[in-house]
């Protein structure tokens, strides 16, 4: 995490240590791991890898919403970043202000970081996939409304998939990306996992370009990690005859 | 989350009923345990599902699975 920084309004520079912070408990197995603590908030961030593709999971806590924190870093990024849980105001690298809600998520190119932040909520959980030049230089191939990002990210510039960042996540979306973490969480960084996670990318883009999720539909990754589980239950004890009444 | 709710979410991410998809892997076991058993009669399999009779067992069998499960016993 080298050449990542954080800043608050008040508080100036927030120094990023290595780790994460006590009572911390969704703890990716294997992680490049990195944290902020400060008075009683933290945020806390884990880089795997799963094949090209780097995986960033963020918890924040405790957040103060009369503080603005930035960050900032020099790598360029091909990201689509889910929020899984809370809501802040960002702005993306003097994009423009927007709210980013649970359930929504962003594809963007950023040749550098410099994003801000205001927090909504105390907590905040974010998923972001980092997508690779190579392997986003083959999906632009297949999905034409890539190419202006594959020349934005080319040229160094900004670029966005849809003009109103972000876009709401579909539920089956949603329901591979649980199952995705639930393996990760496990320490399964296996061609399953890879195949998932390049099957969620695709599902990711191919609805948000195609077929808009609607946004009447109000599911909540809590929600839809209940159907898993149930989908789970209905496979298993399948000697014992069972009526189904829900 | 309230059932409806949970019916509704569960159709929208598998795009099958819960009740479906469990007849679907209640008959997909009971194809399993026939190809590892030795069943003479069909009488002998409608306890696992939730029918009440053979005739019924042997339509629903054949729906989920698409063989009619007369043609799997074993011969005595």
């Amino acid at each position: 995490m080298a050449g990542f920084k954080i800043f608050s309004k008040f508080h100036g520079e927030l120094q990023l240590q290595a780790g994460l912070p006590k009572k911390f408990n969704k703890i990716i197995p294997g992680a490049e791991c990195g944290y902020v603590a400060h008075n009683e908030m933290y945020m806390a961030f884990q880089r795997v890898k799963v094949g090209p593709y780097g995986l960033v999971f963020s918890h924040y806590n405790g957040m103060s919403n009369s503080d603005r924190y930035s960050c900032e870093d020099d790598e360029p990024v091909i990201e689509i970043n889910f929020n899984i849980d809370g809501k802040a105001r960002i702005d993306l690298t003097s994009h423009d202000w927007v709210v980013f809600q649970p359930e929504y998520h962003e594809i963007m190119i950023l040749p550098y970081v410099k994003d801000q932040v205001h927090f909504l909520t105390n907590n905040l959980e974010n998923f972001g996939i980092h997508i690779p030049y190579s392997k986003f230089k083959l999906l632009a191939k297949k999905f034409k409304h890539l190419r202006p990002l594959l020349k934005a990210y080319e040229n160094q510039k900004f670029g966005f998939l849809n003009k109103k960042i972000p876009i709401k996540t579909s539920i089956k979306s949603m329901a591979l990306l649980i199952q995705l973490t639930q393996r990760i969480e496990r320490g399964l960084y296996d061609q399953i996992t890879l195949e998932m996670l390049e099957q969620l990318i695709e599902q990711s883009l191919v609805q948000d370009i195609e077929n808009k999720p609607s946004k009447k539909l109000k599911f909540s990754y809590v929600d839809i990690e209940r159907v898993i589980n149930f989908h789970r239950k209905l496979r298993s004890d399948l000697s014992v005859p069972v009526s189904i009444k829900i | 989350m309230i059932p409806g709710k949970l019916r509704k979410g569960f159709k929208l991410v598998y795009d099958i009923t819960p009740y479906e998809y469990r007849q679907q892997c209640v008959y997909e076991y009971i194809y399993e345990q026939m190809k590892n058993s030795n069943y003479t009669t069909l009488s002998e399999l409608v306890d696992m599902s939730n029918t009440q009779n053979v005739t019924e067992f042997a339509k629903q069998f054949k729906r989920y699975i698409g063989v009619d499960p007369k043609n799997l016993l074993k011969k005595e």
